[in-house]
């Protein structure tokens, strides 16, 4: 008898996982943009199916609404053609054996995670949104005061980074005529 | 609910993907997305502990990732854009400025 739930799981993340190939192995960027977005909706997902039904709507509001917005503008602002074919790198014996380096670490990793002690005892009682909420303004207050000020010197700081020095805006900038 | 050393190995099997993104790519925005996608799979083990343990720090740890990750890509496609308009290129490869 398979469990509804794990057939749900292995559905999800095998989304998870084609959408990351593709977004690896995508020789176009706005390609590789649809699929990282799929990946996120397929961790969305994830959040959903381990009881994390805040995070799951964190992660489609600000990923997949603001930070892939952002990601798209950057695509279309650093090329002159959308759709251009990026000449991915050839496959060289260096890029050989780092794909086999890195694939020995996932199932490395894959195996001391799964086979961790930690596994074997816990309550495996999810949190509730509540406690998050509770513990989000009681506990961790400071850290989201820090964290907000962080978020709003990043944006400072990076419509800094693209500030226009042509003369001719700083001149329009001191209020010169055209 | 599902058992939680599952969607740990779903994260395990998605940071090694962002990581043969971020060796295979050139460009400097496929880069940054795969360093998303190794921040995604972090958020996933975090879950995966908060779940296990019954503790809700881990979800509080993966809204302040989530935080940070936004404020990085905001950083890092303001530095990619000046980075475009002096050098006419986002390719890691174009960008020696500062080497030697």
């Amino acid at each position: 008898m398979v469990n509804f739930e794990t057939v749900i799981f292995v559905i999800v993340s095998g989304a998870a996982i084609v959408g990351a190939l593709g977004c690896v192995f995508s020789s176009r960027v706005a390609h590789s943009l649809l699929w990282l977005m799929f990946t996120f909706f397929a961790v969305a997902a994830a959040f959903l199916m381990a009881s994390a039904e805040m995070l799951a709507a964190i992660q489609i509001l600000v990923y997949l609404g603001s930070v892939m917005l952002v990601v798209q503008f950057g695509v279309m602002l650093t090329r002159r053609r959308i759709q251009d074919v990026e000449s991915l790198p050839t496959l060289n014996a260096i890029s050989a054996v780092s794909g086999v380096g890195v694939f020995a670490f996932i199932l490395v990793l894959l195996r001391g995670m799964m086979e961790h002690s930690m596994w074997d005892s816990g309550t495996s009682t999810a949190p509730t949104t509540l406690a998050f909420a509770d513990a989000i303004f009681n506990d961790w207050t400071m850290a989201t005061v820090i964290l907000g000020s962080l978020l709003a010197m990043a944006m400072i700081g990076s419509s800094y980074l693209v500030r226009d020095e042509r003369l001719v805006n700083l001149l329009w900038d001191m209020g010169a005529e055209e | 609910m599902i058992d939680p050393s599952w969607i740990a190995a779903l994260g395990v099997i998605l940071f090694g993907i962002g990581l043969l993104g971020t060796f295979y790519h050139k460009n400097a925005i496929v880069v940054l997305m795969c360093i998303e996608l190794m921040l995604n799979a972090a958020n996933l083990n975090f879950v995966a502990a908060a779940s296990h343990y019954g503790d809700v720090d881990g979800w509080v740890f993966t809204a302040i990732a989530i935080a940070i990750a936004a404020a990085e890509v905001a950083i890092g496609l303001a530095i990619l854009l000046s980075l475009y308009s002096t050098q006419g290129t986002i390719s890691l490869d174009a960008a020696r400025e500062l080497s030697n």
